[in-house]
């Protein structure tokens, strides 16, 4: 085929990810790796909505929902909340059931939609959602409502806590830096599966569709099948990061999972290059680090102006939109398009 | 027994009968002609045939099954798989990739085999890429296998879009306006190239207007005009009907 399956990446490439959680603490601080960590599962999440947006082509503006039901999946099986405590290997495939049934629930309803009517109802989706999620509270207390689920079991694999500092083969191993290279494994093997169906029979059969629905579905492809497909191994990628963001951070609650949400990881598949991996990742990758890296704005401004003269958290905002609509206007497809979308663009 | 039995096929949208009645039978290995003029309703009749639209009456018999109403893949895998007047083919794909979508029907690896790639899935995949290379050799676009879809000449459009058809394994095949917009060399090709495939056992079912054409190359021809059927016959008799010839040059002589 015109497409070289994937190749293993260079050493070094490797090396550089394996350490880059002790560079960024060496220079940076703890902080930046519990930021690193967070990007991961943005990443995660990307990669998942990339199945349904890029490869499949449906607009699906509801996909943090499938994060909050694997969160709240994990919550609930490992917390107080239902005395509950559930092992990892345990709550994974439930969990993985779960995203995956629910993504067949939203899939379902919107089987005849397309382009602008489907990212309406994926929309309403994910509102609803959040909406139980913050009312599921009579007559049985499920998910404690807006106060959300706290002192869920920190994230581990039998008797090791990706919570806890450890030391290995004599060497200290911080909690951040375990969980970090937990969370790596994970963003590997979505990556992996993403790849290999890319290149795939099923995968296509959603580039096609996504082209051409009619005459796919003329050329005898089942197309409800397919779009199903990816509707579910979407939501299953996304409550996977769902659960582990759950482990991670002790806590959930519904204001995690708005419709600002599903923006930013639309955002960050469309900005990174729909349909292409690496595009997906790199997109994934800046947009979880812009807000960060201009958090300290504040400070700046006292420094050059000796006052503050915008707040801090407006100008941040103000300026992670105008990079976003700056990257539109001048890269439409994407840091890193894949093949079919750079041609969309660029052939008259 | 015929290929494709359709018989009474009722169709309309509100208040426009697209559809009344319509009778059409296709044998094995055979070519009908489907002719009639702008908006006599063989577009329809094919969006009907091919499971795009439920007809509101009738029944449609392919090879002594009936035909899954509104259900365009399954119609595709009984055996009966169409073009397109407004060509259709997978714009930003690669022309190889166009006809090994069409093997889709025909081959089962699913999403495990994806992940796992093992030697089984290899193998069909293999299979796939080498079929779609012959079926292209087969429509004279060996050449362009690589070229993105959208960049191929309007004609090669529609050869890769029955090369695509043909990889599905069908047995009867319905072109809608296959020469549509070429010139006389083209349509040339197009009538050798329809030759072949129903010397490889496959039956088409071709919508034309130019009657000329069709008549060189069929054996039937059915002739629908306002959603009915106004004649059917060999391309002599159909040629020599004064309502056909009323149909289409209108009726009365206005200087």
């Amino acid at each position: 085929m015109i497409v070289p399956l994937p190749r293993f990446k260079p050493l070094w490439i490797f090396l550089g990810i394996l350490l880059l959680p002790w560079v960024i603490e060496g220079l940076l601080g703890r902080g930046w790796v519990r930021i690193l960590d967070f990007a991961l599962l943005s990443v995660l999440l990307a990669v998942g909505l990339n199945i349904v947006v890029g490869y499949a082509g449906l607009l699906d503006l509801g996909f943090i929902a499938f994060f909050g039901v694997g969160a709240y999946a994990y919550a609930l099986l490992a917390s107080p909340q239902f005395g509950l405590h559930w092992p990892l290997w345990a709550i994974l495939p439930t969990g993985v059931l779960v995203a995956a049934s629910f993504g067949v629930a939203l899939g379902w309803p919107t089987l005849g939609l397309r382009g602008d009517y489907l990212a309406i109802v994926t929309m309403g989706f994910g509102e609803i959602i959040r909406v139980f999620l913050n009312n599921l509270t009579a007559p049985v207390n499920i998910t404690n409502g807006p106060q959300g689920i706290t002192m869920i079991d920190a994230l581990h694999l039998g008797t090791w806590s990706f919570a806890r500092p450890h030391r290995v083969l004599g060497l200290p191993l911080p909690a951040l830096v375990g969980t970090y290279y937990l969370f790596l494994l994970f963003v590997l093997l979505a990556l992996f599966l993403s790849r290999r169906l890319e290149y795939s029979r099923i995968g296509r059969a959603w580039m096609a569709i996504r082209e051409d629905e009619i005459a796919a579905a003329s050329m005898g492809l089942d197309t409800r099948r397919l779009k199903l497909l990816a509707y579910a191994l979407g939501a299953v990628f996304g409550g996977v990061a769902g659960g582990l963001f759950a482990g991670f951070q002790g806590f959930v609650s519904p204001e995690s999972f708005t419709l600002q949400e599903s923006v930013m990881i639309l955002c960050m598949v469309v900005l990174g290059g729909m349909g292409n991996l690496r595009g997906v990742v790199a997109g994934a990758l800046l947009l979880a680090f812009l807000p960060e890296v201009l958090r300290p704005l504040g400070g700046w401004q006292q420094h050059w102006f000796h006052r503050v003269l915008i707040d801090p958290s407006t100008l941040r905002l103000l300026l992670f939109g105008v990079t976003l609509v700056v990257l539109m206007r001048w890269r439409p497809e994407g840091l890193l398009p894949s093949r079919a979308r750079a041609r969309e663009w660029h052939t008259s | 027994m015929s290929l494709l039995e359709a018989r009474g096929i009722s169709k309309h949208f509100g208040g426009v009968q697209a559809l009344q009645n319509v009778y059409l039978t296709v044998e094995p290995a055979s070519i009908v002609g489907l002719i009639g003029p702008n908006g006599a309703g063989k577009t329809t009749f094919f969006n009907v045939l091919t499971g795009v639209y439920v007809p509101d009456g009738g029944t449609l018999t392919f090879a002594g099954q009936p035909l899954p109403a509104g259900q365009p893949h399954r119609v595709a895998r009984a055996g009966l798989v169409r073009t397109f007047q407004n060509i259709r083919v997978f714009p930003q794909m690669s022309v190889l990739e166009n006809v090994m979508v069409g093997f889709h029907g025909r081959t089962r690896s699913g999403l495990l085999g994806a992940w796992f790639n093992g030697p089984a899935v290899r193998r069909e995949e293999r299979e796939i890429r080498e079929g779609a290379q012959e079926l292209l050799k087969w429509v004279g676009l060996q050449e362009m296998a690589r070229r993105v879809a959208s960049t191929l000449s309007y004609g090669a459009q529609r050869r890769l879009e029955i090369a695509r058809a043909l990889a599905t394994s069908p047995r009867l095949l319905a072109l809608d306006e296959p020469v549509a917009g070429m010139n006389g060399a083209e349509r040339g090709h197009m009538a050798e190239l329809i030759l072949r495939i129903r010397a490889a056992g496959i039956a088409l079912l071709v919508i034309e207007h130019d009657v000329r054409w069709i008549a060189q190359l069929c054996e039937r021809i059915t002739v629908l005009d306002h959603g009915q059927r106004l004649a059917e016959g060999t391309p002599a008799e159909i040629q020599d009907n004064p309502q056909v010839i009323e149909a289409y040059l209108g009726h009365g002589s206005h200087g």
